[in-house]
């Protein structure tokens, strides 16, 4: 036992003992003079107990020393708050006066009483770490009190107890140490600054390194960028493994026309428009994704290059997942172009209209959409290549999102069309960009007579016709 | 008819699947159609579940202890009286890597590095496993361990390679769910053939779950455990009947499929087709498939969902069990995130961490195949990508952990037409080399395929060429 407490009235008495030299459980024996007596069984123990005899008496005493603890909770409650605004208001001004030093430090000339002002933000440094020493330990004394007020069944009682007993020695501690300093070093400029003050001279280290990629003597930077912007435009990369280049990568499929774009690309001061302009004006960009028209025959580049590796007809894409959500948006007329801006919250991209450009992007579980989820989305770890997977949960993003809902009925609201197979070609057209078919109007207005059957509000039927032509494979195609 | 909607027809699968298969064995329509959907002869099991722990485990820490390796521990391999494994002409077959000279280098650990765990022979069968499963260890008379598998890439890609049975430095080919789904039918129409939870670990695994030359028809479709949302976006909107819906459904697959006469050997076109037949029967389907809260107490207790270090494995491990029970051909199941097992350090650590993780929800998955007399009609698969040298990693100082190892290692198979509690090969006294010819990773293939009533020789597109390595041989020894 290390302290007494009477409590009478309004009074309260309180003697406090030195601690003994040993610890509470500890074997004692020989130390302090204690000694066994030949009747006694070691290991001796410092736990003391004076009322140990009576089990009402043991009874009483917990329940007041909690209801004691309950109380002192509640009135150091304001004191706790009391001294976390005082810390917090001096950490403030610590924190103003050490912006203040440090955007001194930065300026381009260097302010004249930068001395003066250290020395202030140390000072208040040191004002603001005791006064937040000071909150700790009111704190931890705080949730002690607390943890004693607990029920003595509550199985969690004696772990919090023992958890904020080590936090309260630790936060005395260190107000002990703060005081220490304060003591040994009252004034200094040696205050602590936010953040590192570099050098302004630069090691040179970063610029040979971008010197090293950039040599055009070094093939492999203009290559990994060729490949990928090839990558994008033609879906298809020049090298397979898009992200190793090493020994362990593929081998091109066309290794000279990469070296070629390579050395392009480079002896043009690296102009990425000029590649760009390149590859999309070039023939091959310009074929057709299907084979020549022969006489009816299969064409025989169908048989030997099945694959298309030999880039015989233009290779087909699907639409990323960012682009499917704008080009909906757009075609709602939904779509907000506005450039730059706040970075948005993913969870917003399905009700709000900004280009999916904005809406965050990080490697966490649920770093990205719902809906872009399912259509294979960026990696934020890497930059290689995305998939196209085709997987059912696609169909049902593209008829059950509140998103397509809205679209296809905002769609619906801006194809005109007196009549139903004029609407249905302006859709075809407006939708997927070509013309409808004699069959494809066909089936379209078949659909719409059993659909009238059903609802009979010729709105509903044209909004449903739009979130078909959505769900075409001709929406998601590149080609 | 015009010969050219015919010939679309037919690799759509509307017309004669004869005629089909016939001008596809000529090479004019692409083979994306399975072959016929039956099986090549009576098969032995309906359904795989394939568990893939990324990362590689230790074959010595789990399934093929050694007790040389305390006995010896902190020797060279040189120093004990066995053949040093380091000069083995096995290396020289089987490691593949295009600088393989430099970086076979990496493997040469040959300090010893004692054994991290007890172990144990349990059951009747006495078969030995470490400490770290006890759940398992009590389940080894219905297990059959192969314990001389070997690969040949010493780093990550690995995890594609026991899935599609190729180095990275070859061709990619389709993974073994793939084929599986390629060579039978479906027994449930309402539900994915193939079905991933868990996965794919990384977007660069993507290989192990992908159908490449097969098209994208066949490829695994990822399912979430999410119990507020079973299948996102699944629901209908309100003031839209279910008829309403199917009349879209069934104009959008009317529309695709005038688009596809144009372009017959368009398979993203054909895939889109079918997941779209697919995902309006899925809506009611899949949401009753993956509700877990479905299930009893006790069962939630046995595969561990009450415990947060094995409740993931767990919850993946039962909607497998769910899964097969509904008719899904190939569950392919990752209970453990990518590389999770790569324990170059405080392999100790590691394992007793992870084993811990994926031993009782394992075990619970085959106590409850067991009861439910699904034994009979299910193969549980599990296995790494490779194992771990049996020497201490040295690499930047390190003293306790395991380097890669594609020597040898260790994969387990129970249920349906697999031996109990039996024991397949061996490595060497040290853990090192798989003994005997040993098994690559394709032999797992054909052997899960000859389960399932294919012969993975048969198993052909035309046009694609398929090397012997590829078709691998069936491990008769286990097959019951």
């Amino acid at each position: 036992m290390d302290e007494i407490e009477l409590v009478a009235g309004d009074q309260r008495y309180f003697w406090g003992f030195e601690p003994p030299r040993f610890k509470d459980g500890e074997d004692v024996e020989g130390i302090a003079g204690w000694v066994i007596h030949p009747q006694s069984q070691p290991p001796a123990s410092s736990v003391v107990s004076m009322i140990g005899a009576c089990e009402s008496a043991v009874e009483c005493y917990t329940k007041m020393k909690q209801i004691r603890s309950a109380m002192e909770a509640t009135l150091l409650q304001r004191e706790v708050a009391r001294t976390g605004l005082t810390a917090n208001t001096l950490k403030l001004a610590s924190l103003e006066a050490t912006i203040a030093v440090d955007s001194a430090r930065r300026a381009r000339k260097p302010s004249a009483d930068l001395k003066t002002l250290s020395q202030e933000a140390y000072q208040k440094q040191l004002s603001a770490d005791a006064a937040m020493a000071k909150w700790q330990v009111l704190e931890a004394r705080y949730e002690l009190c607390r943890a004693r007020a607990l029920e003595k069944s509550n199985e969690q009682k004696a772990a919090r107890v023992d958890k904020y007993k080590q936090q309260l020695k630790a936060a005395r501690k260190h107000e002990q140490d703060l005081a220490d300093k304060r003591a040994t070093k009252p004034e200094s400029p040696d205050y602590t600054l936010l953040s590192r003050v570099t050098s302004k001279q630069s090691t040179g280290r970063r610029a040979s390194l971008a010197r090293w990629i950039t040599h055009p003597r070094n093939p492999l930077t203009p290559r990994v960028a060729v490949n990928h912007i090839w990558l994008r435009h033609f879906h298809t990369p020049l090298v397979e493994s898009v992200y190793d280049f090493g020994r362990n990568g593929k081998p091109p499929t066309h290794p000279r026309l990469i070296d070629w774009l390579a050395v392009d690309l480079v002896d043009h001061n690296w102009n990425m428009k000029r590649l760009h302009r390149l590859m999309v004006t070039s023939h091959v960009y310009q074929l057709s994704d299907q084979p020549p028209e022969g006489d009816g025959a299969v064409h025989e580049n169908t048989v030997r290059d099945k694959d298309n590796r030999w880039m015989w007809r233009r290779p087909r894409g699907r639409m990323e997942a960012e682009v499917i959500r704008d080009s909906v948006l757009w075609l709602a007329g939904r779509l907000d172009t506005t450039m730059g801006g706040q970075v948005l919250l993913n969870t917003l991209a399905m009700t709000t209209n900004r280009r999916s450009l904005y809406y965050e992007l990080y490697p966490e579980a649920g770093g990205h959409t719902k809906f872009a989820e399912l259509f294979d989305p960026p990696d934020p770890c890497d930059c290689f290549q995305r998939s196209a997977t085709v997987v059912p949960q696609q169909a049902l993003a593209l008829s059950n999102s509140d998103l397509i809902r809205m679209a296809s009925a905002e769609t619906a609201r801006r194809i005109s069309g007196q009549t139903s197979e004029a609407f249905i070609r302006n859709a075809f057209v407006h939708v997927l960009s070509r013309p409808a078919t004699a069959e494809e109007v066909a089936a379209c207005e078949e659909f719409r007579n059993k659909q009238m059957q059903e609802t009979r509000d010729v709105n509903q039927v044209r909004e449903s016709l739009v979130r078909v032509l959505f769900n075409h494979n001709d929406f998601v195609t590149i080609r | 008819m015009q010969r050219r909607d015919f010939l679309a027809d037919s690799g759509l699968g509307f017309t004669g699947l004869a005629m089909g298969s016939m001008l596809s064995a000529d090479g004019i329509v692409r083979g994306d159609h399975t072959p016929d959907g039956e099986p090549h002869f009576a098969p032995r099991a309906r359904s795989i579940i394939w568990v893939f722990l990324s990362g590689g485990y230790s074959q010595m820490e789990t399934f093929d202890p050694k007790p040389m390796l305390t006995r010896y521990a902190g020797r060279t391999y040189a120093e004990t009286p066995y053949p040093n494994p380091v000069e083995s002409p096995l290396h020289r077959q089987r490691f593949r890597s295009a600088p393989a000279e430099e970086i076979n280098i990496r493997d040469v650990y040959t300090k010893i590095f004692p054994m991290q765990v007890g172990h144990a022979q349990h059951g009747q069968s006495g078969i030995a496993v470490t400490d770290w499963w006890p759940y398992l260890a009590r389940q080894v008379d219905d297990m059959c361990f192969v314990r001389n598998m070997w690969t040949t890439d010493n780093d990550h890609a690995a995890e594609n390679q026991i899935h599609t049975g190729r180095h990275k430095l070859d061709e990619i080919q389709p993974s073994i769910g793939a084929w599986a789904h390629y060579g039978l039918g479906s027994l449930n129409e309402n539900l994915p053939r193939f079905v991933v939870l868990g996965g794919p670990t990384r977007s660069d695994t993507r290989e192990s779950i992908d159908s490449c030359y097969l098209g994208p028809a066949h490829a695994g479709v990822p399912l979430k455990l999410d119990t507020g949302n079973p299948l996102a976006f699944g629901v209908r909107q309100s003031g839209q009947s279910a008829r309403q819906q199917a009349g879209e459904f069934k104009l959008v697959a009317e529309l695709n499929r005038l688009t596809a006469r144009e372009r017959p050997e368009d398979q993203q076109l054909a895939a889109r087709i079918k997941s779209y037949e697919l995902a309006f029967r899925m809506q009611a389907a899949v949401p009753e498939a993956v509700d877990l809260s479905a299930e009893s107490e006790h069962i939630s207790r046995l595969y561990g969902l009450g415990d947060d270090r094995t409740k993931v494995a767990g919850e993946r491990l039962l909607a497998a069990r769910r899964m097969v029970e509904r008719g899904v051909r190939f569950v392919q199941v990752f209970p453990s995130a990518y590389g999770t097992w790569d324990s170059h350090q405080k392999l100790k650590e590691n394992h007793a961490k992870m084993c811990f993780s994926v031993d009782q929800p394992v075990a619970g998955l085959l106590t409850d195949l067991k009861q439910r007399g699904l034994m009979e009609d299910v193969v549980v698969v599990f296995c790494t990508e490779f194992g771990r040298t049996p020497g201490l990693e040295e690499r930047a100082g390190g003293t306790t952990g395991r380097d890669h190892h594609p020597n040898g290692f260790t994969v387990w198979l129970a249920g349906a037409g697999i031996k109990r509690g039996y024991v397949h090969g061996a490595t060497d006294e040290l853990g090192y080399h798989a003994l005997g010819d040993g098994h690559y990773v394709t032999d797992l293939h054909a052997t899960v395929l000859h389960l399932l009533g294919l012969d993975n020789t048969q198993l052909e597109v035309p046009g694609r060429k398929r090397l012997d390595i590829d078709r691998g041989n069936v491990i008769t020894d286990i097959i019951s």
